[in-house]
């Protein structure tokens, strides 16, 4: 795998700097944007198939944004982040396309375990 | 409890004026009952006098037309028997004849005739006649005092005299009409002085009521029975209508409580999601950021920067619990498909304090 990039898209500029920390020091790429419009924009620019998105973002949500992906990327593996869902919004997300969800706070070491666990899943589908 | 208690207060506030309204109508609509019952009851009760009257002139017709017959031929002969002896009243020529056979016979004048059919009458039928004049030839023939009252009455003008009389413990009516002079009576009565046209006296009958009564009292039950359907019809269907008006009431009001409930549990959601939302983007933060400093820690480097997003988020947590204390008004957002509080907006804390607007 050459390029190991994912993309955070967070409104929280403290959160979004935190997090472009932790995974750099881990070895990834990363990628962040404040708003869906933004995070669309990159993807034209890069390769990217691991996402982390919170779930409200101004103007476009994270619900669209994460089908929008989908629509272009069938191969990206999408993880919500979010403050507060019902039952009803989680399901929402399953429909929308996201693999997993987390509700805030969410400790930084589970989200890199998980991604590393999509970058090893992704490896796999390219193998075959 | 004290919500409890307040919707129970709301319920016995809506009702009472309905019970009110239910019990007015059930009053005035019982009044409307009995009178008419009263009314119709004293109607039939009318009647059963009219129709006696009518019986007692009728009577009192028939008298006077067979006594215009007798009169007719200026009185009649009849043979003499025990109840039929000569009239000693009677001063005129030939009172007594006899047949060529030698049968006995004596002139009957009107009023003799009269007297013994009302003998005759007044056994079989037991109504009691009586041919008077307030100037009798014969003195068993003097008026009583209602008789005298009324023969007064005649000459003044009065035609007809009527009234509900006890004799022995029996209701009557009595009636009594004027008899007048006429061309054929004066045959007899001009001595008298008494001229055409004259008032020569009255007759009056006195029929017993029970049979009427009676009837009236069959008709009464009648109407009593039916009175009591008519209105019990009507009450059932003033209190269905009460009951039915009750239950729609209260089970408007506990769809009014279910509904304010359910706005409770609405509001309750609103708020757990602003808190969760507002509070778990700095615990984020700060959760994110202590686990970098401890990394950072580890391998001693600098953390001075995470320590100042420590605090820039642990304030803002300040601010929003601040805000939370201070919410005055209901103010909501979009939150993904629901709908959430919008504690800034809702708060009155300082404005200048106000988390940033990236909500917005
Ligand atoms: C045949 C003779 C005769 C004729 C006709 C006659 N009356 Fe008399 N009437 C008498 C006599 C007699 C008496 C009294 C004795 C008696 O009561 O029988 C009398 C009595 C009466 C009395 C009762 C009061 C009383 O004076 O004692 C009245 C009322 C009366 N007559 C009315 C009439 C009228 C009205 C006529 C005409 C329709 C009439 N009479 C025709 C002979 C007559």
């Amino acid at each position: 795998m050459k390029e190991k990039n994912i993309l955070i898209v967070d409104d929280e500029p403290s959160v979004l700097r935190l997090f472009k920390l932790f995974f750099l020091r881990a070895g990834y790429n990363v990628l962040t944007a404040e708003s869906g419009e933004e995070a669309i924009e990159l993807l034209e620019e890069e390769k990217i198939l691991v996402f982390f998105l919170d779930l409200r973002l101004p103007k476009m949500s994270g619900l669209e944004l994460c089908r929008e992906i989908k629509k272009s990327i069938p191969m990206a593996i999408i993880y919500a982040i979010t403050g507060y869902a019902s039952l009803f919004e989680l399901s929402d997300c399953r429909v929308a396309g996201f693999d997993d969800y987390f509700n805030k706070p969410v400790s930084l070491p589970v989200l890199l375990k998980v991604t590393e666990e999509a970058f090893n899943k992704i490896e796999r589908w390219r193998k075959t | 409890m004290f919500l409890f208690k307040s919707n129970e207060n709301n319920i016995f506030k809506k009702i009472l004026p309905i019970k009110y309204l239910a019990l007015s109508i059930m009053i005035v609509w019982t009044f409307i009952a009995s009178s008419l019952l009263v009314w119709n009851i004293s109607t039939k009760k009318k009647g059963t006098l009219e129709n006696a009257k009518i019986e007692a002139r009728t009577l009192i017709r028939k008298d006077i037309l067979y006594r215009e017959w007798n009169s007719m031929h200026g009185g009649v002969y009849v043979p003499v028997i025990k109840d039929t002896v000569p009239n000693k009243y009677l001063n005129i020529l030939e009172r007594d004849v006899e047949t060529t056979s030698g049968t006995k016979l004596t002139m009957i004048n009107p009023s003799y005739m009269t007297r013994q059919v009302h003998e005759i009458e007044n056994k079989r039928d037991g109504v009691k006649g009586h041919l008077t004049s307030l100037n009798p030839i014969r003195p068993e023939n003097l008026p009583d005092a209602w008789e005298e009252k009324a023969l007064k009455l005649f000459h003044k003008g009065k035609k007809e005299e009527s009234s509900m009389e006890v004799i022995h413990n029996k209701v009557y009516l009595k009636l009594m009409a004027t008899l007048i002079a006429e061309k054929r009576c004066l045959k007899c009565h001009a001595a008298q002085g008494y001229k055409e046209g004259d008032i020569r006296g009255g007759l009056s009958v006195s029929i017993p009521l029970l049979p009427h009564k009676n009837i009236e009292r069959q008709q009464i039950q009648t109407l009593y029975i039916t009175y009591s359907l008519f209105w019990f019809v009507g009450a059932t269907g003033i209190t269905t209508g009460f009951f039915f008006l009750i239950k729609k009431i209260k089970n408007q009001i506990t769809n009014e409580i279910k509904i304010k409930d359910q706005e409770r549990l609405q509001g309750v959601l609103e708020m757990a999601g602003a808190v969760c939302h507002e509070l778990n983007q700095p615990f984020q933060a700060v959760l994110s950021a202590s686990e970098i400093i401890q990394i950072k820690i580890e391998h001693e480097e600098s953390i001075s920067e995470e320590v100042s997003i420590l605090i820039d988020e642990l304030k803002k947590m300040g601010t929003i619990t601040e805000n939370l204390m201070n919410i005055t008004k209901y103010k909501t957002k979009k939150y993904l498909n629901g709908s959430i509080i919008d504690i800034d907006e809702a708060s009155n804390y300082n404005t200048h304090k106000k988390l940033k607007g990236k909500n917005k």
